[in-house]
């Protein structure tokens, strides 16, 4: 296990400060995370699995952006906000009437919490938040279903009713960069009420322990004896929003008391290589440290690092097997044959 | 103190037998033994030297495999074996799978395909329709630190040279003589000769044209003559 508390005491040694007379812990927590994101962005090897339920479990359904501070856990934002008034409304009639005598009927019924779309015939989509880190999608699908990305515009471009159409997913569409938002197109037309995510206080925790019905269950088997046993979790895609994503690291928090944590979204055998970008970017910052020829070993450290996570990542392909254009070949005889060894003689 | 860190400390004039500023104990080779574990961690993760052997139970309608180990780290998987049908099952990818076949998440049989996830999951296609078989993964793995003097050092003995080289150089950039480490580190990536020292380089065998030389096609067509 790696802590940023063990990687901080390594870096005090090679910068040869462990009194923190020039860098500061806070400096150099802000510069392992500039590190760590460079290190994220030129290898793109952060990649995660996520199962949500449908419709997703929020703690708390908020209106106002004030109550973000007021709230823990996992929040959504109901209902609809008028800048003009700055008022929140549930119909596009209420700012209509509010002017003058207008009636713009409506589609359908609006909701709070989003489980609630799965007692009526909701009147606007439901917006799914996504993983914080959420970087980029890599493979999405519903109900075990492949689904395809596609902007709002095209689909409102070829559909009048997207807003409120239900049936069998086929496409899903990102609303806004900064809610970091999924909607799924058309909505689920039926729901299958997985009764353990209800006891669930979030759903991040889905990713439980012991529960074999919740989304991901997890078991240690007998082969795990000293080091060649294998733990393995496994992550349940039936009737569930799964995908898979690059993900940004998780940050180093200004709260000390976290720096005893793993660190856990990098693998340990990369983690000096973040630390050789952030000793580059103390031994270049502009403090009585300044020294050009360690920011510039430091800094080729790095580079050679970045070419070995590049190496490492061809290698994962070894075992792929390549061919221009046809079908495969088949490795195994088409022919039947009788096992190795028969008839015994 | 293990061969290798013997080995540095002497490399960077410091008496092993009564030592000045590297005492004998964790704290005293703190800084040394880190360096080392860093290089044998990279080296071992640039050549994919260090393989083990782990077997995967599959489990019902389970497609995706979070694998964390408790032993050494996981890299990457060279070879999957079913036990069962003993058949070997071939390297795909998320792309290629839908392109294959969209359906391929709702599929029950026997697994054929394992694809990478990260740098800690694990898909198999098709997921098994029962929990009554065994994958055997061939893994690089990268060691994980070693503690104490007798730890093991897992990792190959011509790239041990590499490994010290590479502790001394961080010994000088922690003395701030970055001319010096520049060149211990340039020694290091020469002595290592990654490529051409790779274990493997030498029992590749190479054929030009034809079909790939599978044991199984060859033994069919000398059974036909």
């Amino acid at each position: 296990m790696t802590t940023f508390n063990d990687s901080l005491t390594k870096m005090q040694r090679f910068l040869r400060d462990p009194n923190n007379n020039i860098w500061d812990d806070e400096q150099i927590r802000l510069y392992w995370n500039q590190a760590q994101l460079e290190i994220a962005d030129k290898i793109g090897l952060i990649e995660r699995i996520r199962a949500y339920p449908y419709p997703p479990i929020y703690v708390v359904s908020y209106m106002w952006d004030w109550e973000i501070a007021q709230t823990e856990g996992s929040i959504y934002r109901c209902l609809n906000n008028w800048p003009t008034r700055d008022m929140t409304f549930c119909y596009p009639w209420e700012p209509g009437y509010y002017l003058s005598e207008v009636s713009v009927p409506d589609d359908g019924y609006r909701f709070l919490h989003p489980w609630e779309t799965g007692y009526g015939a909701p009147g606007d989509v439901l917006r799914i938040g996504l993983h914080q880190k959420f970087h980029k999608m890599v493979f999405c699908a519903f109900d075990e279903r492949q689904i395809h990305p596609l902007a709002e515009r095209e689909i409102a471009a070829t559909d009048r009713y997207y807003k409120t159409k239900a049936g069998e997913v086929t496409n899903y569409y990102r609303p806004d960069e900064y809610g970091n938002d999924i909607v799924l197109y058309p909505r689920p037309g039926s729901i299958t009420w997985d009764e353990a995510m209800w006891l669930l206080d979030d759903a991040s925790e889905a990713f439980g322990t012991e529960s074999t019905d919740g989304i991901v269950s997890y078991q240690e088997d007998g082969f795990d004896e000293s080091d060649t046993g294998i733990i393995w979790d496994t992550v349940d895609t039936d009737e569930n929003l799964f995908m898979i994503f690059e993900a940004l690291p998780d940050e180093i928090e200004e709260d000390t008391y976290t720096w005893d944590d793993e660190i856990s979204w990098w693998p340990p055998y990369m983690i000096p290589i973040v630390e050789y970008a952030t000793l580059e970017r103390c031994y270049g910052a502009d403090t009585d440290g300044f020294i050009p020829s360690l920011r510039d070993y430091w800094e080729l450290r790095k580079k050679i690092g970045i070419e070995a996570i590049k190496q490492f990542k061809n290698k994962r392909l070894t075992d792929r097997d390549y061919q221009m254009g046809g079908t495969l070949k088949p490795v195994r005889s088409k022919h039947p044959r009788l096992p190795a060894g028969y008839p015994a003689t | 103190m293990n061969d290798l860190e013997k080995e540095t400390l002497k490399l960077i004039g410091e008496d092993t037998d009564s030592p000045d500023v590297f005492s004998d104990d964790a704290t005293g080779l703190a800084l040394i033994r880190g360096s080392i574990n860093d290089a044998i961690k990279q080296i071992c993760m640039v050549t994919g030297s260090y393989k083990k052997k782990y077997f995967l139970p599959l489990r019902e309608d389970c497609q995706f495999y979070r694998m964390n180990w408790e032993g050494d780290y996981f890299g990457y998987i060279v070879q999957a074996w079913d036990r069962l049908r003993h058949t070997k099952l071939e390297q795909t990818d998320v792309i290629k799978l839908n392109v294959e076949d969209p359906w391929w998440m709702q599929r029950n049989g026997y697994p054929e395909q394992y694809f990478h996830v990260g740098y800690q999951y694990l898909g198999i296609y098709m997921k098994p329709s029962a929990s009554d078989n065994v994958i055997e993964l061939d893994c690089v793995v990268i060691p994980k630190a070693y503690s104490s003097d007798t730890d093991p050092v897992k990792l190959r003995e011509a790239f041990r040279r590499a490994t010290v080289q590479l502790a001394v150089s961080e010994y000088y950039a922690s003395t701030g003589n970055a001319e010096r480490a520049t060149s211990w580190l340039n020694l290091s990536l020469q002595t290592a000769g990654l490529k051409t020292l790779h274990p493997e380089a030498q029992e590749q065998r190479f054929q030009f044209g034809g079909y790939r030389p599978y044991a199984t096609a060859r033994i069919n067509r000398s059974d036909n003559l």
